[in-house]
């Protein structure tokens, strides 16, 4: 099958280039497996593309890429818990059922860009995950009633969204930037929002 | 097209929002918000659709399920997640919202294959805090779409 050969690849790269290559070896044949178990299980329609591929794998393929991308660069700087509910949010998110034909699938480009600034700023916990119609990742993490939400461009360019209580006050603000390192001068003055822990890595 | 017309005050419009869309608790167990997506133009749009609640006949139950049934005429036989949301919105408070951010909206009632069909104009695309505005109005009265599923 066309897509498993592509992930399939991918993985193969990992298993060389990443110092968990036994974890990321054993998590793509859980997830191999458990593709299997979703084929026979899910009533979505299986309408093919022009490649002859139905939305349920390509789908599947997906969540796979963002998942490995994960595991590719995370996989020993996020917690194990913190994985699972990113998962988790990447099993919902393009989730056949929830599906809409013709939606753009999620761009790994943009993830990759998450899974940096998570990487960087040490959030409490996975984000809450969206797409846009263009299919850039969107994140967001609440503490309390303080929200940031983030648009990731796949370019490295972020936008920003900022809701927050401060000493009973709520301010909102919001803006575009183009790199990472900006992304986190600029939340510099939220840190106490809560939303992050520990050091920023710049 | 047929005829275009004013949406009275009064009347309220439904949205729908992809789940996509959809801000989830870290545990996926409920809806805690939406993203701004829910509200933005796609690629090509000159307005954002909506569909008119009041253009149908009957009680509150009767009208919602008649414009779902409606939206549903536009689908081109794609299915309708039973994971999306259906938001709905007061024409006026939706105007006073956007009037807050120097945003002067249009809402009008323009019928295609889909009657109750209504068009939101002059919307602005760059102003992240009206959307954030939008989005909490519209978090204050969401329908499952699997409420008008079979």
């Amino acid at each position: 099958m066309k897509g498993l050969e592509s992930t399939s690849a991918l993985s193969r790269q990992i298993d060389i280039q990443s110092s968990g290559a036994g974890k990321v070896a054993t998590f793509y044949r859980n997830m191999t497996e458990s593709y299997d178990e979703e084929r026979t299980s899910s009533s979505y329609s299986n309408v093919k593309d022009d490649d002859n591929r139905t939305t349920e794998e390509n789908l599947f393929d997906n969540r796979a890429d963002l998942k490995i991308l994960t595991s590719h660069y995370a996989v020993e700087h996020i917690s194990a818990e913190t994985r699972k509910q990113l998962f988790n949010q990447i099993d919902w998110l393009l989730d056949p059922e929830g599906w809409e034909e013709g939606d753009r699938f999620a761009n790994s480009e943009s993830f990759k860009v998450l899974v940096k600034f998570m990487l960087n700023s040490h959030p409490r916990q996975a984000p809450s995950l969206g797409l846009t119609d263009d299919g850039n990742l969107v994140a967001s993490w609440r503490f309390g009633d303080n929200r940031l939400v983030l648009e990731c461009l796949p370019d490295s360019h972020i936008k920003w969204f900022v809701s927050c209580v401060f000493d009973s006050a709520p301010e909102r603000a919001s803006g575009e930037v183009p790199s990472l390192k900006r992304l986190l001068d600029v939340l510099l003055p939220y840190k106490k929002a809560g939303w992050f822990k520990g050091k920023w890595v710049k | 097209m047929g005829k275009v017309t004013d949406i009275p005050n009064e009347d309220n419009i439904l949205r729908w929002i992809k789940n996509k869309h959809l801000e989830r608790s870290v545990d996926g167990k409920e809806v805690i918000g939406l993203f701004h997506g829910a509200f933005r133009l796609r690629e090509g749009e000159s307005y954002l659709s909506v569909n008119w609640i009041e253009f149908f006949d009957g009680n509150e139950k009767q009208k919602l399920s008649k414009t779902v049934d409606d939206f549903r005429n536009g689908l081109n036989n794609r299915r309708l997640s039973p994971k999306s949301l259906f938001a709905k919105l007061n024409v006026e408070t939706f105007k006073k919202t956007c009037l807050q951010h120097a945003a002067k909206v249009i809402i009008l009632h323009e019928p295609d294959k889909i009657k109750s069909h209504t068009a939101i104009r002059q919307l602005p695309q760059d102003n992240a805090l009206l959307f954030d505005d939008i989005c909490n109005l519209a978090f204050d009265f969401l329908i499952p779409a699997e409420n008008f599923l079979d």
